[in-house]
Protein backbone atom coordinates (compact mmCIF):
# COMPACT_ATOMS: atom_id res chain seq x y z
CA UNK A 1 0.00 0.00 0.00
CA UNK A 2 0.90 3.36 -0.76
CA UNK A 3 1.51 5.80 2.39
CA UNK A 4 1.31 8.73 0.64
CA UNK A 5 0.95 10.53 -2.96
CA UNK A 6 0.70 13.92 -3.96
CA UNK A 7 0.21 16.36 -7.03
CA UNK A 8 1.20 19.72 -7.63
CA UNK A 9 1.35 22.28 -10.47
CA UNK A 10 5.02 21.76 -12.53
CA UNK A 11 5.51 25.09 -14.06
CA UNK A 12 8.09 25.64 -16.87
CA UNK A 13 9.91 29.07 -16.80
CA UNK A 14 9.16 30.71 -19.67
CA UNK A 15 12.97 30.58 -20.71
CA UNK A 16 12.31 26.56 -20.91
CA UNK A 17 8.78 26.91 -22.67
CA UNK A 18 11.09 29.30 -25.73
CA UNK A 19 13.84 26.68 -25.31
CA UNK A 20 11.14 23.95 -26.01
CA UNK A 21 9.58 25.78 -28.73
CA UNK A 22 13.38 26.30 -30.21
CA UNK A 23 14.05 22.41 -29.84
CA UNK A 24 10.04 21.82 -31.70
CA UNK A 25 10.68 24.01 -34.49
CA UNK A 26 14.46 21.90 -35.06
CA UNK A 27 12.20 19.05 -35.39
CA UNK A 28 12.05 18.57 -39.12
CA UNK A 29 10.74 14.95 -39.34
CA UNK A 30 7.09 14.77 -40.71
CA UNK A 31 4.92 16.68 -39.52
CA UNK A 32 1.46 14.96 -41.36
CA UNK A 33 -1.07 14.95 -39.15
CA UNK A 34 -2.16 11.36 -38.26
CA UNK A 35 -5.59 10.50 -39.50
CA UNK A 36 -7.90 9.09 -36.60
CA UNK A 37 -7.84 5.59 -37.55
CA UNK A 38 -4.19 5.03 -37.78
CA UNK A 39 -3.48 6.60 -34.30
CA UNK A 40 -3.85 3.46 -32.22
CA UNK A 41 -1.05 1.49 -34.65
CA UNK A 42 1.02 4.41 -34.57
CA UNK A 43 1.24 4.73 -31.06
CA UNK A 44 1.91 1.23 -30.15
CA UNK A 45 4.74 1.45 -32.77
CA UNK A 46 5.74 4.38 -31.92
CA UNK A 47 6.23 3.15 -27.86
CA UNK A 48 8.47 0.30 -29.20
CA UNK A 49 10.78 2.86 -31.09
CA UNK A 50 11.15 5.15 -28.09
CA UNK A 51 11.97 2.17 -25.91
CA UNK A 52 14.66 1.29 -28.59
CA UNK A 53 15.39 5.17 -28.40
CA UNK A 54 15.48 4.89 -24.50
CA UNK A 55 18.51 2.32 -24.67
CA UNK A 56 20.01 3.82 -27.43
CA UNK A 57 20.49 7.66 -25.35
CA UNK A 58 21.51 4.94 -22.22
CA UNK A 59 24.20 3.73 -24.45
CA UNK A 60 25.62 6.97 -25.62
CA UNK A 61 25.08 7.97 -21.79
CA UNK A 62 27.52 5.04 -20.95
CA UNK A 63 30.35 5.48 -23.40
CA UNK A 64 30.53 9.83 -23.56
CA UNK A 65 28.28 11.23 -20.90
CA UNK A 66 25.52 13.98 -21.20
CA UNK A 67 27.85 15.91 -23.70
CA UNK A 68 27.54 12.88 -25.77
CA UNK A 69 23.53 13.43 -26.14
CA UNK A 70 23.87 16.94 -26.92
CA UNK A 71 26.50 16.02 -29.67
CA UNK A 72 24.79 13.61 -31.13
CA UNK A 73 21.69 15.25 -31.55
CA UNK A 74 23.65 18.19 -32.73
CA UNK A 75 24.79 15.73 -35.35
CA UNK A 76 21.18 14.36 -36.44
CA UNK A 77 20.04 18.04 -36.88
CA UNK A 78 22.76 19.74 -39.00
CA UNK A 79 22.66 16.74 -41.34
CA UNK A 80 19.04 17.20 -42.47
CA UNK A 81 20.33 20.42 -44.04
CA UNK B 1 24.34 28.58 -21.30
CA UNK B 2 24.40 31.57 -24.15
CA UNK B 3 23.62 29.37 -27.67
CA UNK B 4 23.04 32.67 -29.85
CA UNK B 5 26.75 34.49 -29.92
CA UNK B 6 28.85 32.10 -31.25
CA UNK B 7 32.87 31.32 -32.54
CA UNK B 8 33.26 29.50 -35.42
CA UNK B 9 35.42 26.50 -35.20
CA UNK B 10 37.95 27.64 -37.84
CA UNK B 11 38.27 31.36 -35.89
CA UNK B 12 38.99 29.06 -32.55
CA UNK B 13 41.39 27.01 -34.27
CA UNK B 14 43.55 29.38 -36.35
CA UNK B 15 42.97 32.43 -35.26
CA UNK B 16 42.79 31.92 -31.30
CA UNK B 17 45.08 29.05 -31.67
CA UNK B 18 43.09 26.61 -29.23
CA UNK B 19 44.05 22.84 -30.31
CA UNK B 20 41.30 21.78 -27.93
CA UNK B 21 38.28 20.70 -29.54
CA UNK B 22 36.64 21.61 -26.71
CA UNK B 23 37.10 25.34 -27.34
CA UNK B 24 34.05 27.40 -27.39
CA UNK B 25 32.78 31.07 -26.23
CA UNK B 26 33.26 30.59 -22.82
CA UNK B 27 36.60 30.12 -23.17
CA UNK B 28 37.36 32.41 -25.82
CA UNK B 29 36.31 35.01 -23.14
CA UNK B 30 39.68 35.57 -22.10
CA UNK B 31 40.27 37.60 -25.48
CA UNK B 32 39.28 40.76 -24.71
CA UNK B 33 37.84 41.09 -28.30
CA UNK B 34 35.98 37.82 -27.92
CA UNK B 35 34.28 40.17 -24.93
CA UNK B 36 33.93 42.75 -27.03
CA UNK B 37 32.18 40.95 -29.19
CA UNK B 38 29.52 39.44 -26.78
CA UNK B 39 29.46 43.13 -24.85
CA UNK B 40 28.16 44.81 -29.04
CA UNK B 41 26.30 42.05 -30.56
CA UNK B 42 24.31 41.00 -27.62
CA UNK B 43 22.35 44.24 -28.45
CA UNK B 44 23.26 45.09 -32.35
CA UNK B 45 23.68 41.81 -33.99
CA UNK B 46 25.49 43.76 -37.20
CA UNK B 47 27.46 45.76 -35.17
CA UNK B 48 27.80 49.67 -35.69
CA UNK B 49 31.32 49.68 -37.52
CA UNK B 50 29.95 48.93 -41.06
CA UNK B 51 30.57 46.12 -43.64
CA UNK B 52 33.95 44.73 -44.57
CA UNK B 53 34.28 46.15 -48.30
CA UNK B 54 36.07 43.00 -49.89
CA UNK B 55 33.71 40.98 -48.54
CA UNK B 56 30.53 42.53 -48.70
CA UNK B 57 27.66 41.79 -46.63
CA UNK B 58 26.86 40.12 -44.09
CA UNK B 59 30.68 39.99 -43.04
CA UNK B 60 30.75 43.09 -40.73
CA UNK B 61 33.74 44.67 -38.88
CA UNK B 62 34.07 44.43 -35.19
CA UNK B 63 37.00 47.00 -33.72
CA UNK B 64 38.47 46.52 -30.18
CA UNK B 65 40.77 48.42 -28.98
CA UNK B 66 43.35 50.20 -31.41
CA UNK B 67 44.21 47.49 -33.74
CA UNK B 68 42.51 43.97 -32.75
CA UNK B 69 40.07 43.55 -35.31
CA UNK B 70 37.38 40.82 -36.13
CA UNK B 71 34.75 39.50 -38.74
CA UNK B 72 30.92 38.83 -37.55
CA UNK B 73 28.27 37.96 -39.45
CA UNK B 74 24.44 37.57 -38.51
CA UNK B 75 22.37 34.53 -39.68
CA UNK B 76 18.75 35.46 -38.88
CA UNK B 77 18.15 31.54 -40.25
CA UNK B 78 20.91 29.19 -39.42
CA UNK B 79 21.11 26.50 -42.25
CA UNK B 80 17.69 28.46 -43.44
CA UNK B 81 15.88 27.61 -39.65
CA UNK B 82 13.43 29.76 -38.51
CA UNK B 83 12.62 30.07 -35.04
CA UNK B 84 15.83 29.62 -33.99
CA UNK B 85 16.11 32.25 -31.17
CA UNK B 86 18.42 32.41 -28.06
CA UNK B 87 15.71 33.30 -25.11
CA UNK B 88 18.63 35.73 -23.84
CA UNK B 89 18.89 37.81 -26.85
CA UNK B 90 16.53 40.60 -28.94
CA UNK B 91 16.85 39.26 -32.20
CA UNK B 92 16.61 35.42 -34.30
CA UNK B 93 19.43 33.38 -35.16
CA UNK B 94 22.91 33.46 -34.44
CA UNK B 95 26.00 35.89 -34.45
CA UNK B 96 29.11 34.11 -35.48
CA UNK B 97 32.53 35.52 -34.93
CA UNK B 98 34.49 34.15 -37.51
CA UNK B 99 37.78 35.76 -37.91
CA UNK B 100 40.42 37.76 -35.29
CA UNK B 101 43.38 39.51 -36.49
CA UNK B 102 45.41 42.73 -35.95
CA UNK B 103 45.27 45.76 -38.11
CA UNK B 104 48.23 46.71 -39.73
CA UNK B 105 47.94 48.99 -43.10
CA UNK B 106 49.64 47.64 -46.04
CA UNK B 107 50.75 44.79 -44.21
CA UNK B 108 50.12 41.25 -45.73
CA UNK B 109 49.57 40.20 -42.06
CA UNK B 110 46.51 43.12 -42.11
CA UNK B 111 43.17 41.66 -40.49
CA UNK B 112 41.55 42.84 -43.22
CA UNK B 113 43.35 41.51 -46.30
CA UNK B 114 43.52 38.01 -44.53
CA UNK B 115 39.57 38.13 -43.71
CA UNK B 116 39.42 38.70 -47.62
CA UNK B 117 41.85 35.79 -48.66
CA UNK B 118 40.20 33.38 -46.96
CA UNK B 119 37.05 34.89 -48.20
CA UNK B 120 33.25 34.05 -47.32
CA UNK B 121 34.05 30.47 -48.48
CA UNK B 122 36.69 29.58 -45.36
CA UNK B 123 34.60 32.20 -43.38
CA UNK B 124 30.94 30.45 -42.92
CA UNK B 125 30.41 28.35 -40.26
CA UNK B 126 30.66 24.74 -41.46
CA UNK B 127 28.87 21.33 -40.40
CA UNK B 128 30.32 21.24 -37.63
CA UNK B 129 29.79 24.77 -36.62
CA UNK B 130 25.93 23.87 -36.98
CA UNK B 131 26.63 20.47 -34.92
CA UNK B 132 27.82 22.36 -32.24
CA UNK B 133 25.21 25.00 -32.30
CA UNK B 134 22.08 22.35 -31.72
CA UNK B 135 24.15 20.85 -29.12
CA UNK B 136 24.30 23.35 -26.71
CA UNK B 137 20.76 24.40 -27.71
CA UNK B 138 19.81 21.13 -26.29
CA UNK B 139 21.91 21.06 -23.68
CA UNK B 140 20.66 24.99 -22.90
CA UNK B 141 17.27 23.07 -22.97
CA UNK B 142 17.90 20.06 -20.75
CA UNK B 143 19.80 22.78 -17.93
CA UNK B 144 16.47 24.61 -18.08
CA UNK B 145 14.21 21.69 -17.65
CA UNK B 146 16.41 20.04 -15.05
CA UNK B 147 16.39 22.83 -13.27
CA UNK B 148 12.69 24.01 -13.45
CA UNK B 149 11.90 20.08 -12.59
CA UNK B 150 14.20 19.41 -10.20
CA UNK B 151 12.36 22.24 -7.82
CA UNK B 152 8.95 21.02 -8.63
CA UNK B 153 9.96 16.98 -8.14
CA UNK B 154 11.93 18.23 -4.94
CA UNK B 155 8.59 19.72 -3.90
CA UNK B 156 6.59 17.29 -4.92
CA UNK B 157 8.29 14.79 -3.44
CA UNK B 158 7.56 16.91 0.19
CA UNK B 159 3.82 16.84 -0.23
CA UNK B 160 4.44 13.24 -0.89
CA UNK B 161 5.18 12.70 2.26
CA UNK B 162 2.60 15.40 4.18
CA UNK B 163 -0.53 14.76 2.15
CA UNK B 164 -2.48 12.15 0.24
CA UNK B 165 -2.94 13.30 -3.15
CA UNK B 166 -3.18 13.14 -6.54
CA UNK B 167 -1.57 13.28 -10.42
CA UNK B 168 0.23 16.38 -11.14
CA UNK B 169 -0.73 17.29 -14.67
CA UNK B 170 1.13 20.54 -16.71
CA UNK B 171 0.10 21.99 -19.99
CA UNK B 172 2.88 22.92 -21.56
CA UNK B 173 2.79 24.27 -25.55
CA UNK B 174 4.13 20.77 -26.85
CA UNK B 175 1.30 19.30 -25.10
CA UNK B 176 0.47 17.64 -21.64
CA UNK B 177 3.08 16.18 -19.53
CA UNK B 178 2.51 15.20 -16.80
CA UNK B 179 4.67 13.58 -13.53
CA UNK B 180 3.75 11.66 -10.45
CA UNK B 181 5.20 9.78 -7.37
CA UNK B 182 3.48 7.39 -5.22
CA UNK B 183 5.70 6.77 -1.85
CA UNK B 184 6.08 3.73 -0.37
CA UNK B 185 7.60 2.51 2.71
CA UNK B 186 10.18 0.96 0.70
CA UNK B 187 10.72 3.13 -1.93
CA UNK B 188 9.58 6.06 -4.96
CA UNK B 189 7.29 4.83 -7.48
CA UNK B 190 7.71 7.59 -9.92
CA UNK B 191 5.74 8.12 -13.33
CA UNK B 192 6.05 10.04 -16.15
CA UNK B 193 3.25 10.49 -18.57
CA UNK B 194 4.34 11.88 -21.99
CA UNK B 195 1.93 12.13 -24.64
CA UNK B 196 3.10 10.82 -28.39
CA UNK B 197 0.82 12.71 -30.22
CA UNK B 198 -0.28 16.58 -29.55
CA UNK B 199 -3.71 17.94 -30.15
CA UNK B 200 -3.30 19.00 -33.48
CA UNK B 201 -2.87 14.78 -33.95
CA UNK B 202 0.76 15.46 -35.04
CA UNK B 203 3.57 13.53 -33.42
CA UNK B 204 5.45 15.23 -30.16
CA UNK B 205 8.84 15.40 -31.58
CA UNK B 206 10.94 12.33 -30.12
CA UNK B 207 13.47 14.19 -28.97
CA UNK B 208 11.33 16.18 -26.59
CA UNK B 209 9.94 13.01 -25.04
CA UNK B 210 13.66 11.73 -24.94
CA UNK B 211 14.67 14.74 -22.63
CA UNK B 212 11.55 14.51 -20.34
CA UNK B 213 12.09 10.83 -19.77
CA UNK B 214 15.81 11.56 -18.48
CA UNK B 215 15.12 14.52 -16.80
CA UNK B 216 11.78 13.30 -14.84
CA UNK B 217 14.07 10.07 -13.81
CA UNK B 218 17.33 11.92 -13.22
CA UNK B 219 20.68 10.43 -13.65
CA UNK B 220 20.49 7.52 -11.13
CA UNK B 221 17.64 5.58 -13.30
CA UNK B 222 18.80 3.17 -16.18
CA UNK B 223 16.75 4.78 -18.84
CA UNK B 224 16.32 1.24 -21.01
CA UNK B 225 15.03 -0.41 -17.54
CA UNK B 226 12.13 2.12 -17.19
CA UNK B 227 8.55 0.42 -17.42
CA UNK B 228 5.00 0.99 -18.37
CA UNK B 229 3.24 2.34 -15.58
CA UNK B 230 1.40 -0.05 -13.46
CA UNK B 231 -2.80 0.46 -14.21
CA UNK B 232 -3.27 -0.05 -10.31
CA UNK B 233 -0.61 2.66 -9.41
CA UNK B 234 -2.05 4.67 -11.97
CA UNK B 235 -5.77 4.45 -10.92
CA UNK B 236 -4.75 4.62 -7.13
CA UNK B 237 -3.30 8.03 -8.04
CA UNK B 238 -6.34 9.48 -9.89
CA UNK B 239 -4.73 9.29 -13.77
CA UNK B 240 -7.04 7.82 -16.64
CA UNK B 241 -4.24 7.16 -19.39
CA UNK B 242 -5.56 8.37 -22.68
CA UNK B 243 -5.12 6.05 -25.62
CA UNK B 244 -2.21 8.43 -27.15
CA UNK B 245 -0.09 8.75 -23.96
CA UNK B 246 2.76 6.76 -22.56
CA UNK B 247 3.47 6.04 -19.30
CA UNK B 248 6.65 4.95 -18.11
CA UNK B 249 7.54 3.98 -14.39
CA UNK B 250 10.15 3.69 -12.34
CA UNK B 251 10.47 1.89 -8.78
CA UNK B 252 13.18 3.91 -6.76
CA UNK B 253 15.15 4.22 -3.56
CA UNK B 254 13.90 6.88 -1.05
CA UNK B 255 15.28 10.05 -2.02
CA UNK B 256 18.22 11.15 0.12
CA UNK B 257 17.02 14.17 1.50
CA UNK B 258 14.07 13.07 2.69
CA UNK B 259 15.33 9.32 4.68
CA UNK B 260 18.51 12.07 5.87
Amino acid sequence: MAVATARQSIKVSERTGRLLRVLAALDDSSQAEIADEAIARYVEERKKTLKGRLGEVQKLIDEGGERAVARAYGKKIASRR
Amino acid sequence: MLFGLRVTSRCLKDDLAYGDDSADLLTAMEHGIVRDFVRTRSSEPDGTEGVIAALGVPFMKLKAGDRARGVTLWEKKPQGRDNIQDPALPFPGVVWLAGIGFRKEGDRGDAYEVFARLGPDRLMPTQMDYELLYADIHTATEEALRSDLARAMHELLERAWREPGRLQEQHIEIGDIAVGIVVFDYGEYRVAVLPLIDDRKHSVPEDILLLFARVVFGDECRLEELEPADPEILREIGYRPRPTDWALAQLREPSRARSQ
